[in-house]
C-alpha cells in the first residue's frame, strides 16, 4: 500500500473517530478529492450501492439502503475491491467512547412510543391544527388572486419537446420506479436540511420512508 | 423629608437604568422569533419525542440534541417501524441499523466542513423570504405543556406549501410544525409530545457492547462540479441553484447529474441521467408524504424533479429543463 494510501486511511479512520478538528478534515477532504484513485473508488461503490439496489428484486426489502449496502459490501469483496476506503481496522471502541454511553432504553422507548402515539390522536383533532389550517387556507386564497400567485405556465415548445408523462397513482407504481425515487429522495434528503430551515425533517422523511417499507 | 425625594427618584432612575440591561429580552417581533428559533434549533440542549404524521402514516422518533466544544450533535431514534439511530455531528451523518447490524457514516464532502452545517442559517436576506412568503404572528397555544407563539408562513403563490410553526415563548425551539399544501390541507405535521429543555448536553444513547460485531461503511459526498451543463428554464421565482453536483447511483458509467434548487424554505432536487434500457416506462408524477416527484424522457435522458412542493410544481421543473448551450449528449459527464 502506498504511503499516502496509509496517511489517507488513518485519517479516514481518525475522521470516523470525530477525531479530526476542522482544519484537519478540510486538508483531508482536499486531498481526498485530488486523489484520483479515491475518486474511481467512490464512484465504485456508488455505482454498486446504485446495482445492488436497482437488482433486488425481494418485495420486502426494496426501498431500503441499508440491505442494499451491505449487498454492495460483499459486491466490492467479489469484485476485489475492500469494502469501504477505510483499509485500517475501523477501531470501533474509539469511535464509540466518544459518542455513546451504555443506556436501558430500547424498552423503556418502545413504551414511550406507545403513550405519545395514543397522544397523537389528539394531535390531528387538535383545533389549533384545523384552525391553522383554515386560516393557511383561507390567507392562500388571498394571496392566490395577487399577480405574483398566478401559476406559471409551461413552456409549449418546451412541452413539445418532451415526451410526456402520463400521471401514475403511485400505488401502480414499478418497483423499479420506486427503488429509483428511493435513491433520488434519499439523495435529496441529505442535501435538503442544509440548504433550508427544515433542519431535521429532510432526515426524519427519509427514515420514516424507510421505516415503513420493512413493516 | 420633601427635601429628599429629588435624590430618591435619581436613585430610583438609576437602579432602573442599571436593571434594564437584565430585564428579559422580549422577542415581539417576527424578526425576533425567527432569530430565536435559529439560535435555539442549533444551541438548546434538550431530549424529546417527536411526532411525525403523513397523512395516514406516523412515526415517533426520540430525539437529543446537544452542543458543546465540538459542536452540535443530534441523535435521532426511530420507536416505530425498523430501528434506526441517526447520528449528526456537524456535516457527518451517521446511521445505525440494528437488526441488519450495519453502521453507516456518510459526510458532505464539499471540501469544507462549514458548507454542510448541522443546523441551516437563515437565509442573508430576509426580505427575498418575505418575498414569497407572507410571515405573520397569529397568537399562542400550547404545545408538549409549553406556551408556544404561532408564527404562520403564508406563500405568495402555489409553487410552494406554507409552514405553520408553534415556538416555544421560553427557548424559541420549534415544537409543532404543520405543512400546508396549496388547498390548504395539512399534509405533514411533527410535534414534539414531550420534551426536556436541559443545561447540559443529554446522555447520549446506544449500547456500545452491542455494536462490536457491526459491519461498518463510509459513504464519501459527491463531487462538487462548477460547470453547469443542464438548467430548469423554468423555476419558481425565488429558487435559486445552490448547489450542483455528479452522482454515480445508477448501473451506468455515465454518472448522473444533481442539481438542487432552493428558495430558504423548500428545496428541489432535479436529476439528469441516461436513459437505461430496458427499465420500461418510469415517468409520471410520485407522491412520497409532503414530497413530490416528476419524471419525463427527454430524448435519451431521464429527468426527475423532487421536492417537497406541490405537483404542479415538480412537474413544471422536470419539463423544463435543457441542457446548457445545447450540450446533451450525456447526462453528467465532469467537464
Amino acid at each position: 500500500m502506498k504511503q499516502s494510501d496509509i496517511k489517507r486511511d488513518e485519517q479516514l479512520s481518525a475522521l470516523l473517530d470525530n477525531a479530526l478538528d476542522a482544519e484537519q478534515l478540510q486538508t483531508f477532504m482536499q486531498d481526498l478529492k485530488r486523489d484520483p484513485v479515491a475518486e474511481a473508488e467512490t464512484a465504485q461503490r456508488y455505482r454498486l450501492m446504485g446495482d445492488a439496489m436497482r437488482d433486488e428484486v425481494d418485495q420486502s426489502s426494496f426501498m431500503d439502503i441499508s440491505a442494499s449496502v451491505s449487498r454492495a459490501i460483499e459486491r466490492e469483496t467479489v469484485h476485489g475491491i475492500e469494502a469501504t476506503t477505510v483499509r485500517k481496522p475501523f477501531n470501533l471502541n474509539a469511535w464509540l467512547n466518544a459518542w455513546f454511553k451504555p443506556v436501558t432504553g430500547v424498552a423503556v422507548a418502545a413504551s414511550v412510543a406507545v403513550v405519545t402515539l395514543v397522544t397523537f390522536n389528539g394531535i390531528n383533532q387538535s383545533p389549533d391544527a384545523a384552525t391553522s389550517a383554515q386560516q393557511m387556507a383561507a390567507l392562500s386564497t388571498g394571496s392566490s388572486e395577487a399577480p405574483a400567485a398566478q401559476l406559471q405556465r409551461v413552456n409549449p415548445e418546451i412541452v413539445r419537446n418532451v415526451r410526456l408523462a402520463s400521471t401514475v397513482d403511485p400505488a401502480q407504481k414499478s418497483l423499479q420506479q420506486q427503488k429509483q425515487l428511493n435513491i433520488y429522495m434519499l439523495q435529496h434528503s441529505s442535501y435538503a436540511s442544509q440548504a433550508t430551515l427544515q433542519g431535521m425533517m429532510p432526515y426524519v422523511r427519509a427514515a420514516d420512508m424507510k421505516s415503513r417499507e420493512t413493516e | 423629608m420633601k427635601q429628599r425625594w429629588p435624590a430618591n427618584w435619581v436613585k430610583g432612575l438609576l437602579i432602573a437604568l442599571v436593571c434594564l440591561p437584565l430585564w428579559p429580552l422580549q422577542a415581539d417581533t417576527i424578526d425576533d422569533w425567527l432569530d430565536k428559533m435559529s439560535k435555539a434549533s442549533s444551541q438548546q440542549n434538550y431530549q424529546g419525542t417527536l411526532i411525525i404524521r403523513q397523512r395516514d402514516k406516523m412515526q415517533a422518533i426520540q430525539v437529543k440534541q446537544g452542543s458543546g466544544s465540538l459542536g452540535s450533535w443530534q441523535t435521532l431514534q426511530t420507536l416505530t417501524g425498523e430501528e434506526q439511530i441517526i447520528i449528526r455531528h456537524n456535516n457527518q451523518v451517521t446511521t445505525i441499523f440494528p437488526a441488519k447490524k450495519l453502521i453507516t457514516v456518510s459526510e458532505n464532502m464539499a471540501g469544507s466542513v462549514d458548507k454542510g452545517p448541522l443546523h441551516p442559517a437563515l437565509p442573508d436576506n430576509r426580505n427575498i423570504l418575505r418575498e414569497f412568503y407572507q410571515l405573520r404572528l397569529h397568537g399562542e397555544s400550547r404545545v408538549a405543556n409549553k406556551t408556544t407563539q404561532i408564527l404562520q408562513m403564508v406563500p405568495q403563490d402555489n409553487h410552494r406549501y406554507g409552514h405553520v410553526f408553534w415556538l416555544d415563548k421560553d427557548s424559541g425551539l420549534l415544537l409543532k410544525s404543520d405543512l400546508i399544501n396549496e388547498q390548504g390541507h395539512v399534509i405533514e405535521q411533527m410535534m414534539y409530545s414531550d420534551i426536556e429543555l436541559l443545561s447540559e448536553a443529554p446522555q447520549k444513547i446506544v449500547d456500545a457492547d452491542n455494536l462490536k460485531d457491526y459491519r461498518k461503511i463510509s459513504l464519501i459526498g459527491q463531487q462538487d462540479i462548477t460547470r453547469q451543463r443542464w438548467l430548469a428554464r423554468q423555476m419558481p421565482a425565488g429558487f435559486k441553484l445552490i448547489r450542483s453536483d455528479q452522482v454515480s447511483h445508477h448501473s451506468q458509467q455515465v454518472p448522473a447529474y444533481h442539481m438542487i434548487y432552493s428558495d430558504g424554505m423548500a428545496s428541489v432536487s432535479v436529476f439528469v441521467e441516461q436513459r437505461v434500457e430496458n427499465d420500461g416506462d418510469l415517468s409520471g408524477l410520485s407522491n412520497m408524504g409532503a414530497v413530490n416527484a416528476y419524471s419525463v424522457y427527454q430524448g435519451d435522458v431521464y429527468i426527475t424533479a423532487i421536492g417537497e412542493v406541490p405537483a404542479d410544481t415538480v412537474r413544471m421543473i422536470a419539463e423544463s429543463v435543457e441542457p446548457v448551450d445545447g450540450d446533451s449528449t450525456d447526462a453528467g459527464n465532469s467537464p
